[in-house]
């Protein structure tokens, strides 16, 4: 398994991700944001952090930078899977890989704790913790779209802590191959964090790509 | 105006003028009376508390004269340091906050340090009062603002409130780095080599930053505003990454941030420390605006700025880092062996001084007597009041700010960032990080008692001391070092 995470000037989970890859025997190299060609990774990770600084809106400048370009390549070709956490989750929605976008928390406060989340995959327990940190993690869509973006909602809030519609924490695509979440699994992967909720997406991701 | 309006309107007393001229052997030149201004400041030369300091026991420290001390653990050191930003944060909370984020992060930096914990130590007047409650939430606001961005978790403080507080809130904050040992940096340098300047355009914010942080606050300090900093966490989380991979090039010999007094301090310090002579071209440096004069790029605190010295076979590496972040640089200068630390405006020699001079401001004794309050304060006598239930005061403890939950301040600051933290705030006395490099948890812990220090300094402080250890011990953690940053008046005051 070759893991590929992205960073951007201002991505600040890369290294916490390439822990976690690496916890379970996956290769991990960093994608430095001028890559052209994702082809190499069997699944590629956008990290959380302020890429650019998210000086325009969370995710609304990485959204032009060439590894962005290459990873729409990479969607089309159905090369492998995609995962954004956070600011990932952000950058997928401004390019348009994934539909909606995050706003401002509800409370206007970034917000860092743990948070119940229920998963739609019977793979996984009812109930499951996973650490937040986010300012813009409010997912909103157009009233409209509801009906479908349902259909694809794969991560729910169990007590929303930003304000997101219908509880969305995480969604996938149609094709079932790009995930975007607010809540950081890898950060929920070590004993000694205290948490290791997180591994199961990795597991899944692990079964994905089987 | 005429030079003794100018160093008296700086600040620089008549005599401490006489030890200049004689020291230089001639009268100093506008520009040098601003430079030594800065650095014989409170804030820079810490003229009235060094002697003091120095007292301080540090065997067993690593890099003590650093600008940030360290304890070895394992094949690693562990660099921490605290420091205020008080007048900042008292006139504009948010940035003033964030920027002492930056100063701090950026003082473990220098030393090599990958910077991996944030713990602060914040003092607020009443909650009741409406300008405490905008100080408060811009001060948190302001740590979340620049803490988040960079990807340090803020995994400890604490946060207290008394009327004492109500103008001048403290914020203190503490960084802490890890780096293998073989891998730290110093501020020093050495004969015949760059100076690279790396980070933001130099502009007009933040100067007289150092002497203005020495200074009274008053009504009229909200005139100060341009005196504050402005912070930019994106450009400071690319400093912290291409600074790494900087002092990772063998031929990078020095390094140093620009703290209070900018590049006046950060340079002129290593030339002292590395006994060299320098010569900066002043026009060379990357300008946010047109039109700075010499003294203001001497002076400027624009925040995200680090000095490299750098030998001639390793510039080309440097650059290439630089590069590869996008993030602007100019190379400013070079060590010489003329032993004079020296401006240049193109070919035009502008000030010429003993680096020693600068670095070595004049130390002062401070009246020690004890001052007169101590005694009234001692004779205090306290009426218990008995009539009150058990139910009221418990009820009125546990609705007290000081007692009442952190949650809503914590919950503001990424504090799981980096994958390490093993006890988070609000669970115990102190918080775990997980050091993954040697394994184990390294215990982080922040303290002050200002009332018991008010009533009686030596006490005050032990005990501080000690409620920081028994937050350690009470985990598990043996306590392995200590720091501090002491929040003064004006000394010259009596």
């Amino acid at each position: 398994m070759k893991a590929g995470i992205v960073v951007f000037p201002g991505t600040n989970c890369d290294r916490d991700t390439k822990l976690a890859c690496e916890f379970f025997g996956w290769q991990a190299d960093y994608i430095w944001h001028d890559e052209s060609s994702l082809h190499d990774y069997d699944v590629i990770f956008l990290p959380g952090g302020f890429s650019y600084g998210d000086y325009v809106s969370a995710g609304g400048l990485a959204k032009f930078s060439p590894a962005v370009l290459a990873l729409k390549e990479y969607v089309k070709s159905k090369r492998g899977f995609v995962i954004g956490i956070c600011n990932g989750f952000q950058i997928l929605c401004e390019a348009g890989l994934l539909p909606g976008a995050l706003s401002v928390n509800s409370g206007t406060r970034f917000v860092c704790d743990l948070t119940g989340l229920s998963v739609n995959n019977t793979k996984f327990p009812g109930k499951i913790n996973l650490p937040i940190a986010h300012g813009e993690g409010r997912y909103v869509a157009p009233e409209n779209m509801m009906k479908d973006i349902n259909e694809l909602v794969f991560v729910k809030y169990t007590d929303n802590p930003n304000g997101s519609t219908d509880d969305i924490a995480g969604l996938y695509d149609r094709s079932n191959k790009i995930l975007g979440m607010m809540p950081h699994p890898e950060r929920a992967v070590f004993e000694e964090t205290g948490n290791t909720d997180g591994r199961y997406f990795f597991e899944l991701i692990e079964a994905e790509l089987r | 105006m005429k030079l003794a309006e100018l160093y008296r309107a700086l600040n620089i007393s008549d005599s401490e003028y006489e030890q200049i001229k004689s020291s230089l052997g001639r009268e100093p030149n506008e520009l040098e009376i601003y430079l030594f201004s800065a650095m014989w400041s409170e804030h820079c030369g810490y003229k009235h508390s060094r002697k003091y300091l120095a007292r301080l026991p540090k065997e067993g420290s690593v890099c003590s004269e650093e600008n940030a001390g360290g304890i070895q653990i394992g094949n690693h050191v562990i660099f921490f340091k605290v420091e205020s930003h008080n007048h900042p944060s008292a006139i504009e909370p948010f940035q003033g906050a964030a920027t002492g984020i930056g100063g701090i992060i950026r003082d473990v930096l220098a030393v090599g340090a990958r910077p991996i914990a944030l713990l602060d130590s914040l003092k607020f007047g009443k909650l009741t009062d409406h300008n405490v409650k905008h100080l408060f939430d811009g001060v948190i606001r302001g740590i979340s603002f620049y803490g988040n961005c960079i990807g340090v978790p803020t995994v400890a403080g604490e946060v207290g409130f008394d009327d004492s507080y109500t103008d001048s809130p403290l914020v203190n904050v503490m960084a802490v780095g890890i780096v293998e040992k073989n891998k730290i940096k110093t501020s020093t340098s050495a004969p015949g080599n760059f100076i690279v300047l790396t980070g933001s355009h130099t502009g007009r914010d933040g100067i007289h930053g150092a002497s203005f942080a020495s200074k009274e606050l008053s009504e009229s300090s909200k005139e100060d505003r341009p005196s504050v900093q402005v912070g930019d966490p994106f450009m400071e989380k690319i400093l912290i990454e291409s600074t790494i991979e900087i002092l990772e090039i063998p031929e990078v010999i020095g390094c140093q941030d620009c703290g209070a007094a900018g590049l006046l301090s950060s340079s002129s310090e290593m030339a002292f420390k590395g006994n060299s002579g320098m010569e900066l071209h002043l026009d060379t440096v990357h300008l946010r605006e047109e039109g700075m004069q010499p003294w203001e790029i001497m002076l400027s605190e624009s925040q995200e700025r680090m000095v490299f010295v750098v030998e001639h076979s390793g510039l080309e590496k440097v650059l290439n880092v630089v590069k590869k972040y996008d993030i602007p640089a100019s190379v400013i200068g070079k060590t010489t062996d003329t032993g004079l630390y020296k401006l240049f405006w193109g070919e035009r020699e502008i000030a010429s001084v003993p680096p020693e001079m600068l670095a070595e401001g004049p130390k002062y004794d401070l009246d020690d007597s004890e001052p007169q309050y101590i005694k009234e304060c001692q004779n205090l006598k306290f009426s218990h009041n008995n009539a009150l239930s058990l139910e009221t005061v418990i009820k009125k403890m546990i609705s007290d700010p000081n007692f009442a939950s952190k949650n809503w301040v914590y919950r503001q600051y990424d504090h799981t960032v980096g994958n390490r933290t093993s006890v988070k705030p609000g669970v115990a006395g102190a918080a775990g990080i997980w050091l993954f490099e040697e394994g184990g948890v390294l215990g982080l812990t922040i303290d002050s008692n200002g009332r018991q220090v008010f009533l009686d300094p030596y006490r005050g402080a032990e005990n501080t001391v000690w409620e920081s250890y028994r937050n350690l011990v009470s985990c598990g953690y043996t306590p392995l070092g200590i720091t501090n940053c002491l929040n003064y008046g004006n000394p010259e005051k009596s």
